[in-house]
């Protein structure tokens, strides 16, 4: 399905690739690698306009901020201590803005799956094409278009 | 045309018909994937046909069972068969086959 407002998919692509960024560079010291792996590849996955899993990745995005939130400022009894005293406060502050950047991220998906008109009623399917059929003779004379495509 | 795929469902179609506001467009729910399959035999696709966009002229009727073949057809699968979409070719097409009256 065209997306009408592709600015705002495109910008919640980018925000989920800030916010993978900046958790990556939170978490390369104290949550390690992994977080890395998969906040860089929700990030990439997003930004290839996998529409249909934007939102899993949001939500493990943002389970695994909570993990590195629990590494950066209850695991360690409130320091980094694993990371150089420079260094603790640098993943602080790119956590933060992983935060922003997700949350950024998470409202502009919301405003992108937002609807822009009235909802149009629709006739099912079933066993036969009677009703497409009778609607496409009906309009004999008209040049039709009919595209095949998934609601979501 | 809605269709099952990438895990739509019926309940999806209300909110996916607002992103085609033109009062013409009428919308249907293949729930049970007959065109989708029909579609399939008729284009020669060799899979399921959907993500499929097709153009009729003016004097195509719809008289046989399965539905006919388009004039003009393009889609946005992994295909060696047809041409994948292009929003502006498929316009231009869909132009060249309105009726034009003279003055």
């Amino acid at each position: 399905m065209p997306n009408s407002r592709p600015w705002l998919a495109g910008g919640a692509a980018v925000g989920g690739l800030a916010g993978a960024l900046a958790a990556a560079i939170a978490g390369l010291c104290c949550a390690g690698p992994v977080t890395f792996m998969l906040l860089g590849a929700g990030g990439a996955v997003a930004a290839a306009g996998l529409r249909p899993y934007r939102l899993p990745l949001l939500l493990l995005s943002a389970a695994i901020l909570g993990v590195a939130y629990w590494r950066t400022y209850r695991g360690t009894g409130g320091t980094a201590t694993a990371c150089p005293p420079r260094m603790g406060k640098w993943i602080k502050r790119s956590f933060q803005i992983a935060i922003v950047a997700w949350v950024a991220a998470a409202v502009m998906w919301v405003a992108a799956c937002a609807p822009s008109a009235p909802p149009g009623s629709h006739l099912v399917i079933g066993a036969n094409d009677e009703p497409l059929k009778s609607t496409f003779n009906a309009n004999v004379g008209k040049v039709r278009v009919i595209m095949l495509v998934a609601p979501t | 045309m809605w269709v099952p795929k990438l895990y739509g469902h019926e309940s999806d179609v209300a909110t996916a018909t607002r992103f085609v506001p033109d009062p013409r467009a009428r919308h249907y729910w293949d729930g049970g994937a007959v065109l989708v399959r029909q579609y399939d035999a008729v284009l020669g696709l060799g899979q399921d046909a959907w993500d499929v966009y097709m153009i009729y002229g003016p004097n195509v009727r719809w008289d046989a069972a399965a539905p006919p073949r388009p004039d003009f057809w393009m889609h946005q699968l992994h295909s060696s068969v047809g041409v994948f979409l292009d929003p502006n070719t498929f316009a231009a097409h869909a132009d060249s086959l309105i009726p034009r009256t003279s003055p």
